[in-house]
């Protein structure tokens, strides 16, 4: 488990976290959702211990970070690379033996994680003859080789292609179900939805919004309308049902005036686009994440069309 | 501080150098480098005697002297040929029909002796033309003074000096007889020594430490290993490494020493005794161990390799103040600034064992100097973990000496 009390920092005059409260617990997985800047991988170097919070309190299985808990905790940083000399399996084994495995088991975990990610051939050979897709994937399995029971993952999607990113997917939501604690950070929404059983959505270093992804998107649900099309959908905006829009060139995300009910919009919008999909819906944490911040241009994602 | 980790770190770094293919190679080559670097020029030194048929013309010297000056040349190759008039002499000097000539003072024995050659830099025949003018003179005068001639060679014979060390451990040991060459020759050996070492392995840590921050390994290594254990572990795995070469090499050259001994005859300087070569070892390891340390620290503040070479140009500093003082510390080892740079860590390597081996410095002064640089050694590392624990995060931009300093505080 790990809670975090009120925790801010500073860097110069510059609020990178402000007054941050959550908690993390075994078997969830807790998603810090927020577009750059926001304040996630601040957030986890405190976790690490890796910056020291101004204020406030960061307590993993109910106790400050220790040396020893370094050995049950599993750290994917933002900022990751590997030796470039080294095989695959020398650079595994040795961050394994740092986190105190004895060598004989370490081999035995390499070899099935490697042969997961489609990795084996590559065992032996240098990290730098590996792609960079395959030495994020490599990174990623160092992360939890030494089965850890405490894991963050700061950005884990950053240059995997759609499989790969699939089976980290499944992988994280496997470690989830064993029992583990997760805390992961992403700016792509679509991630977040997909594995999360928490959200904490950030903002310029605040919570906005936390909680249960179902709380949130029951909280935030009604009448919220999918709608995609072809042609022109520029005159939906300006629309009086209209009380909040998500706009993209063919799909819109729109949320209704109280009064209003979907019949309204659709009644309103057809013959004049060509309508795809029309779906009355939760709103994406995307819309949720518009709606509290009232940002347009939010620089979080849907999809994974990557490179953070 | 965790040992597993300690020796985790230093195991993986032994074998990340002892693997790495410039290692190996330069291991390999090295003791045939030295043996180029120390055959070839005892063969340029053969050559460079004065040639075979170096004829030099004398004019205007009367039988008894040019005999006597013939006589003090013997053993040289230069051959005198008399002439009477210095004319044509010029033209044969630029002709090469002869290399030089002498020209003798109008006042024999008083005036001036000059000797022309073809370039003004002509030293080895020159100095050996006054050797023997010197010789054949001096004889003179003494004959001229009245002495008999028998007799002046005994007066001229120097008399037999050598200078002997008082033995700082067993009484009597005569083994340690510390001249000045010996010993010159000896440190001069230790200090190239240490400083190709040290600017080879101590930049190599430097730039292992530095490349932990653009490899970007710095986050995943300090989740598992404190920046302590890594620095302890890198220094001293490669350290070991650097030593397990150095050990070849040295096992190669003494293998081709005693191998070599009966054609050459070469025997190990006497200033190497036993207790010096003790003393040379322990002193060595502790300025690899100082500078490597030193460097750990200068390379958890820099940001890339160019930066580093910044960063680290104070520490070559150090390290040239004995080299360019080296004779000072020679002639006369009991000088305060002697004491001082003895116990001064940056220097003390290299002056303390200067001391030691010609001088007889009290124990104690011996002990705390070692200390000190213990001392020293450690202090860096946890300098250096503490840099290194700040400026992981300071990719990018260059710090100076100054800000680095200023997170130690």
């Amino acid at each position: 488990m790990i809670e975090a009390q009120a925790i801010t920092k500073q860097f110069g005059d510059h609020p990178a976290v402000s007054d941050l409260s959550f908690r993390a617990e075994p078997g969830r997985i807790l998603g810090l959702l927020g577009p750059n800047g926001a304040g996630k991988t601040t957030t986890i170097r405190m976790i690490m211990n890796i910056l020291a919070p101004d204020s406030g309190a960061i307590s993993i299985n109910g106790h400050r970070l220790r040396e020893e808990d370094k050995a049950i905790i599993g750290y994917l940083p933002e900022e990751r690379g590997l030796y470039q000399k080294v095989s695959v399996v020398e650079m595994l084994t040795y961050l394994g033996e740092l986190k105190g495995k004895s060598r004989k088991d370490l081999q035995v975990s390499i070899d099935s994680w490697l042969e997961r990610f489609d990795l084996l051939e590559w065992k032996d050979k240098p990290i730098n003859e590996l792609s960079k897709g395959m030495s994020q994937k490599v990174q990623f399995i160092a992360s939890i080789n030494h089965d850890p029971s405490v894991i963050l993952f700061d950005e884990p999607f950053a240059g995997l292609d759609p499989v790969s990113a699939d089976v980290l997917t499944e992988t994280i939501m496997e470690l989830g179900n064993q029992g583990k604690t997760i805390l992961f950070s992403t700016h792509i929404t679509e991630h977040a939805e997909r594995i999360c059983s928490d959200i904490l959505l950030m903002h310029k270093g605040k919570k906005i919004e936390s909680g249960s992804l179902r709380e949130i998107k029951s909280k935030y649900a009604g009448n919220t309308v999918i709608l995609e099309f072809d042609g022109n959908g520029g005159f939906i905006e300006t629309l009086p049902m209209v009380e909040q829009i998500v706009s993209y060139p063919r799909r819109v995300e729109v949320r209704l005036k109280p009064s209003a009910g979907p019949d309204e919009l659709l009644k309103a919008v057809v013959g004049r686009i060509t309508i795809q999909r029309f779906e009355v819906s939760a709103p994406s944490l995307h819309s949720i994440f518009v709606e509290r911040t009232g940002v347009e241009r939010t620089g979080l994602e849907r999809t994974g069309s990557e490179s953070p | 501080m965790s040992k597993k980790r300690v020796f985790t770190v230093m195991k993986q770094e032994f074998k990340m150098t002892a693997k790495n293919k410039g290692f190996i190679i330069i291991t390999i080559i090295g003791p045939f480098l030295i043996l180029a670097v120390s055959v070839l020029p005892s063969l340029f030194a053969v050559s460079s005697d004065v040639p075979e048929g170096t004829t030099v013309a004398v004019v205007g010297a009367d039988r008894q002297f040019s005999d006597r000056l013939s006589a003090e040349l013997e053993d040289s190759n230069i051959r005198l040929v008399e002439r009477n008039t210095g004319t044509d002499l010029e033209e044969q000097v630029v002709n090469e029909k002869i290399h030089g000539y002498l020209e003798l003072p109008e006042q024999p024995l008083e005036g001036e002796y000059r000797y022309y050659s073809k370039t003004g830099t002509d030293l080895l025949v020159s100095e050996r033309m006054s050797h023997a003018l010197s010789a054949v003179i001096v004889q003179s005068r003494l004959e001229q003074a009245g002495i008999q001639r028998e007799a002046i060679s005994g007066i001229l014979e120097e008399p037999a000096f050598t200078t002997k060390k008082i033995g700082s451990g067993k009484a009597g040991d005569d083994s340690e007889s510390g001249d000045y060459f010996s010993v010159f020759a000896v440190v001069m050996t230790f200090v190239m020594l240490l400083y190709m070492t040290i600017l080879l392995y101590g930049q190599m840590i430097g730039r292992s430490i530095v490349s932990e921050k653009t490899t970007k390994t710095v986050e995943i290594l300090l989740s598992s290993v404190r920046p302590i254990d890594l620095m302890f572990g890198k220094i001293f795995g490669k350290g070991l490494a650097g030593l397990l070469q150095y050990a070849i090499w040295i096992g190669i050259a003494l293998l081709i020493t005693l191998l070599a001994q009966p054609v050459s005859g070469f025997s190990l300087p006497d200033a190497l005794s036993p207790a010096n070569l003790f003393f040379l070892v322990l002193f060595f390891v502790l300025a690899f161990f100082l500078y490597a340390s030193a460097y750990s620290a200068v390379g958890s503040g820099a940001v890339d390799e160019q930066h580093l070479g910044h960063l680290g140009w104070p520490l070559i500093i150090f390290l040239v103040i004995p080299l360019i003082t080296i004779s000072a510390h020679i002639m006369n080892p009991g000088q305060a600034f002697t004491v001082f740079l003895s116990h001064f860590p940056m220097t003390s390597p290299i002056v303390m064992l200067i001391r030691i081996m010609i001088d007889t410095p009290p124990v104690w002064e011996i002990i705390t100097s070692i200390g000190i640089l213990v001392g020293t050694i450690i202090g860096f590392i946890l300098l250096a973990a503490k840099i290194f624990r700040v400026g992981i995060l300071m990719t990018g931009k260059r710090f100076r000496l100054r800000e680095i300093l200023r997170w130690v505080r």
